[in-house]
């Protein structure tokens, strides 16, 4: 683009290395102002070190940042905010215990220690919601929010803070659609105001629909940077199928067009559910009454806002939530009370949908968390003599069949970068044919390539037998993969849809709240 | 390799960093620090006997190094080893004088049996408090730890007492409870093997068995731990359990190994002093063994360093040490789980 507007963002032959990873190598990148820059890349590219670098949360080993010209260097977030650098990362980071009002306050001590004033705090917060449109109960515990408004929180505490550089990782992961319309409206009216937002993203079609410029980086270097559009609101002058080959490299797989849909193996269901209740665990809602069915050999799908009860339905499905009302069987068999052990035992498998959480232990070696889980299921020796050979074999297995970026099969698990750990969580689950898996966001966070990668294995497994509950904020990702997609909204399940009504808009609607359904 | 060494290289930093923080401390109180520090060299290595008697110092940390490290892999913060050793330690010595007509070994080994199990229970309350009502366990373990101290002090002052004595301790254990000695002409006992014993079987239990793999899980996160069929509370009261027995095992060994009966305030700290040692030994059952030795040695030559130095530099100069190691390496470790 032939450009006047001033650059704001350049960072300079960025290096980084984490032990055997060279996350960054010799990467410069110049992000003009007013503009929606994007950051591309497959997992491991090194999208998120580079945000990390810029955003002072860890150092560069060589190489340079300059904000609007001056060379900074941020030894904190806290000081890139000062100099007007803000970030919301994947993984959010408000304190659930705390009130919004409290999470909007804090880090905003300034050097006196002295906390902002609350009245003060929450005029400008008021002010600022009406114009990112988030609608909250500033009193309630943070932790209580739905996805969504947890990320509009986030924003607004860059907002009080006037950061005018808003760097965004994997922002729409998360949400439904309808509010990753939103969010992008938003952005536009950032750099209308003359804000800059860096935005790393999956989604090629984000990129095309919004993005004014485009870095690809591959394998820690930059591969491209090039215009997306002429100016803000004209059609892109690349395509999909340019960005994707871009990003995968020479022979890389490109992302899929649609998965051939499964066919029941067997009439009797591998699992039932009947009246199932559950108090409500991360949702105002909890599960009312939801009753269903999955076959073997299909997918099924559940979709619904985020906060319509999906937590809990798959908390009660795995074991780690007991319902109050309601059965669960598994092959005509009574589970609704089997701790998850037993679970296990009997081959159910779960991808959870927050790996720092539930998935994975950060602290250990990939080795040791390929087994979790499944340690006690006899394939790394007995109780009394258990083979770390082994698990690493198994490690090695996932690293193989699932192309994870790993240096090692015993390197700690951390070392990896958040696609890479996603796909060692996932080939867990997806080893050896399970009898029934429950995945939460099982592609949450990954490139286009790797997702193909796991919806083809979860696919696989269905062939061979496997019945599939997948949960998804990502409607896209339900429609590719899922033969029959229950929609839940406040609790319910409204609707089952299959065949000809599996529509982005049918289901949309029945997530809302706006049709009502027969399901259950 | 590059991070186990760098496992390696922390301890053994910190450990330089904090016996000169001690040769600062001796400097300002008055003494020469160089010839101070070659008489602690002296007292807990090259001097005659010396050895043995370090060896004897390291038994008892090696212990509760060992209870100290097994919580913190759990995840729990067992600051009750002092109490569990009491406890474990009083059990093993009214086994050693008031049960008779046992054989040799088997009346030491029932010792050491009620000894661990009693210090066990100890270790068990909390464990269950916490994994069934949430109490935390640094609260309840240092009550504990109050309620052994005045429990045991009453037992050995009014129910049993040594009748011969005027001192609150129990009567002496018959010789068929004592354990034998290791080395002519030293009072080191086969105590120091069961410690090391104790260290091997844990490393192996820690590494080589599912309920150490569980353990390690719900020590490092436990809501994954749950998700993947571990049953989180009870591995919590078990390792709590575990903890105390190795404890009440430090209690029974001082008891039955070298005093040969159970005293009132016998135990210098040997369970706090655990909780330096298992950060130094960066909670590694093997790790734990070279910290024992190295704090145990410091004890024993600051003995003999109190005795030739002039002015005398007191012997707990060593509470200098431990405190440093335990500052310096709770900062770091802390900071890691921060960033």
């Amino acid at each position: 683009m032939n450009d006047s507007r001033p650059v704001v963002v350049h960072m300079e032959d960025i290096c980084k290395r984490f032990g055997a990873v060279q996350a960054n190598n010799h990467i410069s990148l110049s992000v003009r102002q007013g503009t929606i820059h994007a950051i591309v890349g497959e997992n491991g590219a090194g999208k998120t070190t580079l945000m990390n670098v810029l955003y002072g949360v860890f150092p560069p080993d060589s190489g340079t940042v300059s904000l609007y010209g001056q060379p900074v260097r941020f030894r904190s977030p806290a000081e890139a905010l000062q100099a007007g650098v803000g970030m919301v990362s994947q993984h959010y980071a408000l304190i659930p215990r705390l009130s919004v009002l409290e999470n909007l306050m804090l880090g905003g001590e300034g050097a006196s220690l002295a906390p902002l004033p609350r009245a003060q705090v929450l005029a400008r917060a008021q002010e600022l919601a009406k114009v990112i449109g988030l609608q909250a109960d500033w009193d309630a515990p943070a932790g209580a929010l739905s996805v969504s408004q947890q990320q509009k929180v986030e924003i607004l505490k860059l907002l009080l803070r006037d950061a005018r550089v808003l760097i965004f990782d994997e922002p729409t992961a998360v949400l439904p659609p309808a509010d990753a319309e939103a969010f992008f409206a938003l952005l536009h009216r950032f750099t209308e105001e003359g804000r800059t937002v860096l935005l790393v993203t999956h989604k090629l079609q984000e990129v095309l629909g919004h993005a004014d410029e485009v870095t690809v980086l591959r394998a820690g270097e930059v591969v491209a940077t090039m215009p997306v559009r002429e100016a803000p609101g004209a059609e892109p002058q690349i395509d999909a199928r340019t960005l994707a080959r871009l990003i995968v490299g020479e022979g890389g797989v490109l992302p899929e067009e649609e998965l051939l849909l499964g066919k029941r193996l067997d009439d009797k269901p591998r699992l039932r559910v009947e009246g199932l209740v559950v108090p409500p665990i991360r949702s105002r809602a909890g599960l009312k009454a939801v009753s269903f069915e999955v076959y073997p050999g299909e997918v099924f799908g559940v979709a619904g806002v985020d906060g319509s009860g999906q937590a809990e339905l798959i908390d009660a499905l795995v074991g780690l939530a007991p319902p109050t009302q309601g059965r669960i069987w598994l092959n005509d068999e009574d589970i609704t009370c089997a701790p998850p052990s037993a679970r296990l035992r009997k081959g159910v498998r779960y991808i959870a949908e927050d790996r720092h959480l539930r998935g994975a232990i950060l602290g250990w070696s990939v080795a040791e968390n390929a087994a979790l889980g499944l340690h006690r299921q006899g394939g790394f020796g007995s109780a009394l003599s258990l083979s770390f050979a082994r698990m690493k074999e198994f490690a090695q297995r996932i690293i193989a069949r699932f192309a994870v970026r790993a240096p090692a099969a015993d390197a700690p698990f951390s070392a990896l970068s958040g696609g890479n750990q996603q796909k060692v969580v996932v080939g867990r689950a997806l080893m050896e044919t399970p009898v029934l898996l429950i995945a939460g966001q099982p592609t949450r966070g990954l490139d286009a390539a790797s997702t193909r990668a796991v919806h083809h294995a979860i696919r696989e497994a269905c062939r061979q037998g496997a019945a599939a509950l997948v949960v998804s904020f990502d409607l896209d990702e339900l429609l590719t993969l899922c033969d029959r997609i229950g929609v839940l909204f406040d609790g319910r399940l409204v609707d089952i849809v299959e065949g000809e009504r599996r529509r982005r808009e049918e289901i949309g609607a029945l997530m809302v709240g706006a049709v009502k359904g027969g399901g259950a | 390799m590059k991070t186990s060494w760098r496992l390696l290289l922390l301890p053994v930093a910190v450990f330089v960093v904090a016996v000169a923080v001690a040769a600062v401390v001796i400097a300002l109180s008055g003494s020469p620090p160089l010839p101070a520090l070659a008489a602690w060299w002296e007292g807990a290595v090259s001097a005659p006997g010396a050895l043995p008697e370090s060896l004897l110092n390291t038994t008892p940390l090696l212990f509760t190094g060992l209870a100290v490290a097994v919580g913190l892999l759990a995840g729990q913060f067992n600051i009750g080893v002092e109490g569990q050793l009491l406890m474990g330690a009083l059990a093993s010595a009214w086994v050693g004088f008031a049960v008779s007509g046992l054989p040799a070994p088997l009346h030491a080994l029932l010792a050491l049996l009620v000894g661990a199990l009693v210090g066990g229970i100890w270790g068990w309350i909390p464990g269950i408090l916490k994994a069934w009502r949430g109490a935390h366990e640094v609260i309840t373990t240092i009550m504990m730890n109050h309620i052994a101290i005045y429990l045991t002090q009453y037992l050995v002052t009014k129910v049993w007492k040594d009748p011969n004595s005027m001192s609150p301790q129990t009567p002496e254990a018959l010789p068929s409870a004592w354990l034998p000695i290791l080395a002519e002409g030293t009072r080191l006992s086969v105590g120091l093997l069961l410690a090391l014993a104790t260290a091997l079987l844990l490393w192996y239990l820690l590494k080589r068995t599912i309920w150490g793999y569980e353990l390690r899980a719900v020590g490092a996160n436990a809501e994954a731990a749950r998700a993947a069929g571990v049953r989180v509370s009870r591995m919590i009261w078990g390792s709590m359990a575990l903890s105390g027995a190795i404890g009440g095992l430090a209690g029974a060994v001082e008891v039955l190994g070298v005093h040969h009966r159970y005293y009132d305030q016998f135990s210098p700290g040997y369970g706090f002093d655990g909780i330096a040692v298992a950060l130094l030994g960066n909670n590694h059952p093997l790790g734990v063994v070279f910290a024992a030795l190295v704090f145990g040695a410091m004890k024993n030559g600051a003995v003999y360093m109190q005795s030739v130095t002039v002015p005398a530099v007191p012997r707990e100069i060593t509470t200098v040490v431990q405190a440093v190691v335990i500052f310096f390496l709770a900062a770091i470790r802390f900071q890691r789980r921060a960033g």
